[in-house]
C-alpha cells in the first residue's frame, strides 16, 4: 500500500508540465487571438479610410466633370446665341 | 437425449450467466434513455446495442485472433477495437476532423480571454489523476501511471479524447473509461447546476455581458491556423487530435471547399460514429464491469466532473477581480468541453435568475477553448509517459 516514490515523482511532473502547458498554451493563444483581432481591425479600418478617400476622390472628380459639362454647355450657347444674334442683324 | 443436449450446449443460452444478464438489461437500459429520453442518443444508442453484441455468448464478433498469416477469426469490432483504437488509434482523430468541421471559433475570437477559462476546467483531470494514483492507499487496487493519467482524462468531458487517450496508454480501460466520461457528459445537466448555484452568488449570476462583436472570416481563418501551428509545436503528442480538429476547421472557414467540410461533417462523422461508439459498447463485458475497480473509475469520473467544473467557475470569479468590463462566472463551468450541453447550461442557469441575461454566445468560448485545453493535456500524457 502507499504510493512509489517513482511514481510520485512522474506524477509530480506530469502535473506540474501539464497543468503549466495548458494554461501557457492558452495564454499564448490568446494573446495571439487578441493581436490578431487588432490586426484585421486595423487593416479594416484602413481599408474603410481608403474606400472613403477613394469614394471622395471619385464624387470630386465627376463634380468637376459635371461643372466642366454645364461650362461646356453654357459656353456652347454663348456662341450660339452670338451667331444667331449676328445672324438676326 | 443426448443431441438435444448437444444442441443446447451449442446455443448462446447455455452459456448465459446472471452477469451478462445484466449487462444485457444495461444495454437495453441505454437504448431506452437514447430512444424515450433522448438523451445523447448518438452515442448511448450504439453503445447500447455494442454492449448487448458484447454480453451475448459465443458470437465471437469482439475477438482478436490471428491464427496464422492467411487464416484469421477476428470479429468485426475485434476488428475494429484493433486497427482503430489500438494499433492505430484512427477512429477518434477522424471524429475530430468533423467536430473542427462543425465548430464556429468566433466566441473564442470575440472574447479571448475565455481561452483561460477552458485551461481553468482541466484542473479536474488532475484531481482524477491523483485521485487514481492515491486510491491503492484506502483500497486493495493499484492503478499504474499510465491508467491514472486514462482515468483522469475523463475529467476533460470530452469523449474522442477519452477513447484515444485510452487507446494510445490504457486500451484494458477503454470501454469503461469512454463510457464514464460519455454518461457523465450526457449527466452535466444534473452534475453542474448545484455546484454552480453553490460557488455563485445571485449577483454573480445576474451579471449581463455585451453582445460578442462580429468576427471577420479573415479572423475566422487565420485563427485555426495559428492554434494548430503553435499547439502542435509546443505538444507534438497532442497533433492527431489538434491537427484534425483544426483542419475541418479550416474546410469550414475556408468557403473553397464545402464538399470537404459537408463530407467531414456529415457522411465521415457518422459512418466513424457507428464504429467507434459501437466498437466502445463491445468493451463492456460482464468481465470488465463486474470490478472494484470499475465502480472506483465511476467515482473517480464523477470526481473529475465536478472539479472541472468547479475550477472554470473559481477561476472566472478570479477573473472578475482583475476585469473592468465583469464577466458572469457561470460561463467558466462550461470550461469542461461537454460541447454543447455545457455551455446550454451556462445559459439556462443564467436564465433562471435573470431571463435578460443570455450566455449561450459567450459560454461557447470556454466550451471550445475547454476542447483544445483536453486535447494539450492528453499531448502532455502522451509526450511524457510513451
Amino acid at each position: 500500500m502507499g504510493i512509489d516514490s517513482e511514481v510520485l515523482r512522474e506524477g509530480v511532473r506530469l502535473t506540474v508540465f501539464g497543468i503549466s502547458t495548458a494554461f501557457g498554451l492558452l495564454i499564448l493563444l490568446m494573446v495571439m487571438t487578441w493581436t490578431l483581432g487588432r490586426g484585421v481591425s486595423m487593416q479594416e479600418r484602413r481599408a474603410i479610410r481608403h474606400s472613403e478617400a477613394a469614394a471622395t476622390a471619385i464624387e470630386a472628380a465627376s463634380r468637376e466633370k459635371a461643372l466642366a459639362a454645364v461650362v461646356a454647355v453654357s459656353t456652347l450657347l454663348g456662341s450660339n446665341a452670338d451667331t444667331d444674334m449676328e445672324a438676326a442683324q | 437425449m443426448s443431441d438435444f443436449s448437444d444442441f443446447y450446449n451449442s446455443t448462446g443460452i447455455a452459456g448465459l450467466d446472471w452477469r451478462a444478464g445484466i449487462m444485457l438489461l444495461l444495454g437495453l437500459g441505454f437504448i431506452f434513455v437514447a430512444v424515450v429520453k433522448g438523451r445523447e442518443p448518438y452515442v448511448l444508442l450504439p453503445i447500447g446495442l455494442g454492449v448487448i453484441i458484447a454480453n451475448l455468448p459465443d458470437t465471437h464478433m469482439t475477438s482478436f485472433v490471428a491464427v496464422d498469416a492467411e487464416n484469421q477469426e477476428s470479429g468485426i469490432f475485434g476488428i475494429v477495437l484493433y486497427y482503430g483504437l489500438t494499433f492505430w488509434d484512427i477512429l477518434p482523430p477522424i471524429i475530430f476532423l468533423g467536430l473542427g468541421s462543425m465548430t464556429d471559433f468566433s466566441p473564442v475570437i470575440a472574447n479571448p480571454k475565455t481561452l483561460l477559462l477552458g485551461a481553468a476546467a482541466q484542473i479536474g483531470i488532475f484531481v482524477a489523476f491523483w485521485g487514481a494514483l492515491l486510491v491503492g492507499s484506502f483500497l486493495d487496487i493499484e492503478f499504474t501511471i499510465h491508467e491514472a493519467a486514462v482515468i483522469g482524462i475523463i475529467g476533460g468531458a470530452d469523449g474522442p479524447t477519452t477513447i484515444f487517450l485510452s487507446g494510445v496508454l490504457a486500451p484494458q480501460l477503454l470501454g469503461v473509461t469512454a463510457v464514464v466520461a460519455y454518461t457523465y457528459m450526457a449527466s452535466v445537466v444534473f452534475i453542474q447546476p448545484p455546484l454552480m448555484k453553490m460557488l455563485t452568488t445571485k449577483s454573480e449570476r445576474e451579471i449581463i455581458m455585451s453582445a460578442p462583436r462580429d468576427v471577420s472570416r479573415t479572423e475566422k481563418l487565420i485563427f485555426p491556423a495559428i492554434a494548430m501551428i503553435t499547439i502542435i509545436l509546443v505538444v507534438p503528442g497532442s497533433a492527431p487530435l489538434v491537427s484534425m480538429f483544426m483542419m475541418g476547421n479550416i474546410f469550414r472557414e475556408s468557403g473553397v471547399v464545402p464538399r470537404l467540410a459537408d463530407t467531414a461533417s456529415n457522411e465521415l462523422l457518422n459512418i466513424t460514429t457507428i464504429f467507434l461508439m459501437v466498437t466502445v459498447g463491445t468493451q463492456l463485458s460482464a468481465d470488465t464491469m463486474f470490478k472494484v475497480d470499475t465502480l472506483v473509475i465511476l467515482a473517480l469520473g464523477l470526481v473529475a466532473f465536478a472539479c472541472g467544473t468547479m475550477g472554470g467557475l473559481i477561476f472566472a470569479k478570479l477573473m472578475n477581480l482583475v476585469l473592468k468590463e465583469k464577466i458572469n462566472p457561470l460561463i467558466g463551468s462550461a470550461g469542461v468541453s461537454a460541447v454543447p450541453m455545457a455551455a446550454r447550461i451556462s445559459h439556462q442557469v443564467g436564465q433562471e435568475g435573470n431571463p435578460r441575461v443570455f450566455l449561450l454566445a459567450h459560454a461557447m468560448g470556454p466550451n471550445v477553448a475547454g476542447v483544445i485545453g483536453s486535447a494539450v493535456v492528453a499531448g502532455i500524457f502522451i509526450s511524457l509517459l510513451q
